[in-house]
């Protein structure tokens, strides 16, 4: 009898602990400041949010890069760096996104911070991509590259349709393409 | 003994969360620390006729001074820094300005007699980044050193004159 009442006090004792715990890791999931990583501060205060027109530029060696074509189905921005580890730690969803973006008929643009950190022509992802070490600073103004990798979609009306700071989650592909494919529809 | 089962499979759970949103907030501290206003490292770049330019050595005695050129009000940015250059040049100083945009590179392209300093209208990215960010403020940049950050120099404030922003950006810095 004592010893199964010092089992049920016992067990009283764990559930009690149970309940506290599982209540502070409820508060704290419940309270905890969750990253964005649409940040609201990709655009500068002074930019009109207007559509951009695709940035132009030259390669590091000092070649004009091809602009990208008005007949394309949109664009897309990535900016990178050789040097950044997590763009190579995003280069795998990246890859996969690139492929169905092109799929799509997108245009895709890298741009490297520095011209010292440019990729080389197998480096680029994906291959058939335009590299752009030195930009036209007109649309540099509207955006503010703050963090590599970041990666920003748009539109063939040259609107922003999607933007993403920092490396890629798994969801986020999936998410890029449903903006995509909902903006080809209006 | 079932409550407690279930009292464990939360917590489990729970656990889980709390992990995915440490995990989520300590990259983004990681990520974010690398946000800081970009320095601005040399002035390198295709210039406003499609030359390259390169200025990426400096000193003290030969320091250099970056500025942004804004389109809309060319004539009078021109204006001063014409005038800046005239007291700075022969004191060793580089000056190289960066256009903000197609009317200001399209605008310098057409003026009869070119300004005396190189105009850049596609920069590096980063570079690019931190002038306009500091033209923003109303600032130019003196760099003596590529491993210092630039010496902010106001100039767009209305108590600017050339003659003031020339003897800040002549001045030896310690």
């Amino acid at each position: 009898m004592t010893s199964n009442s010092l089992g049920d006090k016992l067990l009283l004792a764990c559930l009690a602990v149970l309940i506290v715990l599982d209540g502070g890791l409820w508060a704290y999931v419940k309270i905890a400041p969750i990253y964005n990583p649409q940040d609201p501060n990709l655009f500068y205060a002074s930019s009109d949010h207007s559509p951009a027109m695709p940035p132009t530029g030259f390669t590091g060696d000092d070649q004009r890069t091809v602009a990208v074509s008005s007949a394309s189905r949109g664009w897309a921005v990535r900016y990178a760096s050789t040097n950044c580890h997590f763009c190579r730690d995003d280069q795998k969803r990246w890859s996969g996104l690139a492929e169905q973006l092109a799929d799509k008929g997108y245009q895709i643009v890298t741009i490297v911070p520095d011209s010292q950190e440019s990729y080389s022509a197998d480096g680029l992802v994906p291959k058939a991509s335009v590299q752009q070490a030195y930009v036209d600073l007109g649309w540099l103004k509207n955006f503010r590259l703050s963090a590599t990798p970041t990666l920003l979609l748009f539109d063939s009306k040259h609107g922003l349709i999607w933007a993403h700071k920092g490396t890629l989650s798994i969801a986020d592909p999936i998410d890029a393409m449903h903006k995509v494919s909902y903006w080809e529809k209006h | 003994m079932l409550l407690g089962v279930v009292l464990l499979y939360c917590g489990f759970r729970l656990c889980e969360n709390a992990l995915a949103i440490r995990s989520d907030q300590n990259w983004s501290r990681a990520n974010l620390a690398t946000e800081q206003k970009p320095p601005f490292t040399a002035a390198k770049g295709i210039n406003v006729y499609g030359k390259p330019v390169s200025v990426d050595i400096f000193s003290k005695d030969h320091p250099l001074g970056v500025f942004l050129l804004r389109g809309r009000q060319l004539e009078q940015d021109l204006t001063f820094w014409r005038s800046v250059s005239d007291l700075v040049v022969k004191k060793g100083l580089t000056l190289v300005a960066y256009c903000d945009g197609l009317s200001c590179s399209d605008g310098v392209r057409k003026l009869a007699s070119p300004p005396p300093f190189e105009v850049i209208e596609y920069g590096e990215a980063v570079s690019s980044q931190a002038l306009l960010n500091d033209d923003r403020e109303g600032n130019c940049l003196k760099l003596v050193d590529s491993k210092k950050r630039p010496k902010k120099v106001g100039w767009r404030s209305a108590e600017s004159t050339p003659v003031k922003v020339a003897m800040e950006l002549n001045a030896h810095d310690k």
